[in-house]
């Protein structure tokens, strides 16, 4: 569905990513663990369209994307929960998940059932309906963020560090909502530092580290690789 | 008692035309983060397009320094102020493509000297098509003086602060309630975001230059009939709606339109005191406002946790 071939991204002269070459196959959940300046975000970026791709190249379906504006790429089917939420704060709850559709122009009936379907997924969000975004907690804008991105329909979701900043309990939560969108069939590609979390739920893994790639493997061998546990997980080689 | 409705409504009126241009600027500023510098030249420019729409819809020669009255009836004044719109929305687009957009969101100022330089441009293309003499345009409803309560307003003033309150009632519904406004708004917190709901934010800075330089023309046939037609008119509305901006606060479209309104009835009472201060206090005030509240004073405040 998805694959990277040679990219690199770089803010200016500072390369960020560097020949990363990645594929998300459909259905499945792929992560992308690392360190902090990893990179794992700009490579989202990249991605959805955010950043321009230096060389390399981003194939989505078969079609070369990497020169699309960030707007066609979504039409596309890839959206992105982006890091840090990225709410619209002075727009309300509902006003926000109707922007996820915005480029679907769908009837008011439609878009009014399609926002029912999104808090049947996130009920949370139902009680903040008429709220500013601004107004909601760190939780409740990362459920936002997810539930508006999912708006669009896409077929590739990407998420930015859905646990970025939250407690526990909410951490736990945000995952067992992307695992249940995994059992309703789109494709998932999520950047976390929350190692362990990311890999007992990915079907497969990237280890990036300054910008490039240096491990790949199915979410359980990783979880398992004692180079991951020691440098990802805090875990050391002995005490395992 | 009639004296001060008088200096109320004329205040009004033109308060009306700041406020139409106040808000174009917020409307850049907002989506864009930039300004039209050439604003001025865009009032000067919409109020000659007027004026020659004017004469060719009623089939007279196209250079004047008077425009008959007749030439202004019926549907003509109407046509000339949506021509005018039309004309400098184009020409708003314009200015986005050549002058804005190479520069737009790569920091620095460099717009400001683009679009400044634009609008000595085109005030150079006006002098050469119009000439420099001021010409003098008759309002639609005449020129007798209308008698409320006892005092004398000019059925122009009426007309103008008719069509500005309705041209920014209409506008501040689609911003409110459509989805193009809401995408407006998603535009004006953070283009990338917008981007990633799929809204084409190329676009939406190109309407935001149309629509922000159609106000600027259609402000300039609605006070051609008051101020008369001139190239050099510009400069001073399109100062006094800055400051008007800066007043109401430039990120919020609505604190711009209260200040223009404002500033045009404190010209016009400060005038009816003394008309030499009309200038000095409304710099004084500016410069209070700019003091006391940066954001302007209906700048967005944070909006407080629920």
């Amino acid at each position: 569905m998805l694959k990277l071939k040679d990219v690199d991204l770089a803010y200016g002269p500072i390369a960020a990513v560097r020949k990363v070459s990645i594929e998300v196959k459909a259905g499945e959940v792929v992560a992308i663990v690392g360190g902090n300046g990893a990179g794992k975000s700009t490579l989202l970026k990249g991605i959805a369209g955010l950043m321009p791709v230096g060389s390399g190249q981003i194939i989505f379906d078969g079609e070369e994307i990497s020169r699309f504006a960030p707007h066609k790429r979504v039409a596309r089917g890839i959206a992105l929960s982006p890091e840090g939420r990225q709410v619209f704060p002075d727009q309300t709850v509902y006003d926000n998940l109707t922007l996820g559709a915005y480029f679907r122009r769908l009837s008011n009936d439609t878009l009014d059932a399609e926002v029912e379907e999104q808090f049947k997924l996130f009920p949370r969000l139902q009680e903040r309906r008429d709220q500013l975004a601004v107004t909601l907690s760190g939780g409740e804008q990362q459920m936002l963020a997810i539930a508006r991105a999912l708006m669009g329909k896409p077929r590739l979701l990407l998420l930015d560090e859905p646990s970025l900043g939250l407690a526990p309990k909410i951490i736990q939560e945000i995952f067992d909502i992307i695992v249940s969108l995994r059992k309703s069939g789109i494709t998932i590609l999520l950047v976390e530092q929350m190692a362990n979390m990311a890999l007992a739920i990915a079907d497969r893994a990237y280890v990036l580290e300054t910008g490039s790639v240096t491990l790949s493997g199915t979410g359980k061998q990783l979880l398992h690789d004692p180079k991951v546990r020691a440098a990802y997980l805090g875990i050391s080689h002995n005490a395992a | 008692m009639d004296v001060y409705l008088q200096t109320l409504l004329s205040g009004l009126a033109i308060g009306g035309v700041y406020a139409l241009i106040a808000l174009g600027f917020s409307i850049t500023f907002t989506t864009t983060k930039t300004l039209n510098f050439a604003q001025g030249e865009f009032i000067a420019f919409g109020a000659f397009i007027g004026v020659t729409m004017l004469l060719l819809l009623s089939g007279l020669a196209s250079t004047t320094t008077a425009v008959p009255s007749e030439a202004a009836s019926a549907w003509r004044y109407p046509a000339a102020v949506i021509g005018a719109g039309a004309v400098a929305g184009l020409m708003g687009i314009l200015i986005f493509l050549l002058a804005v957009r190479p520069f737009a969101g790569k920091g620095g100022m460099n717009w400001v000297m683009s679009t400044l330089g634009f609008g000595v441009m085109l005030q150079s293309i006006g002098l050469a098509v119009w000439g420099p003499a001021p010409v003098m345009v008759p309002s639609p409803l005449g020129d007798d003086v209308l008698r409320i309560a006892g005092a004398g307003v000019r059925p122009q003033e009426l007309l103008v602060l008719a069509c500005a309150i309705l041209i920014m009632a209409a506008l501040d519904l689609v911003m409110r309630r459509s989805r193009i406004g809401k995408a407006m708004m998603a535009v004006a917190h953070s283009p990338q975001t917008a981007s990633l709901m799929g809204i084409n934010v190329s676009l939406v800075m190109i309407g935001a230059f149309a629509l922000s330089s159609g106000l600027a023309g259609v402000a300039g046939v609605l006070i051609a009939p008051i101020a008369s037609a001139s190239l050099f008119m510009g400069m001073g509305f399109a100062l006094k709606a800055f400051s008007a901006a800066i007043i109401g606060g430039l990120n919020n479209p609505r604190g711009c339109i209260y200040g223009g309104f404002i500033l045009g009835v404190l010209e016009s009472a400060v005038g009816l005191w003394q008309a030499q201060w009309r200038e000095i206090v409304v710099f004084v005030l500016i410069i209070l406002v700019l003091a006391f509240r940066p954001a302007g004073l209906f700048g967005q405040a944070a909006v407080d946790k629920v």
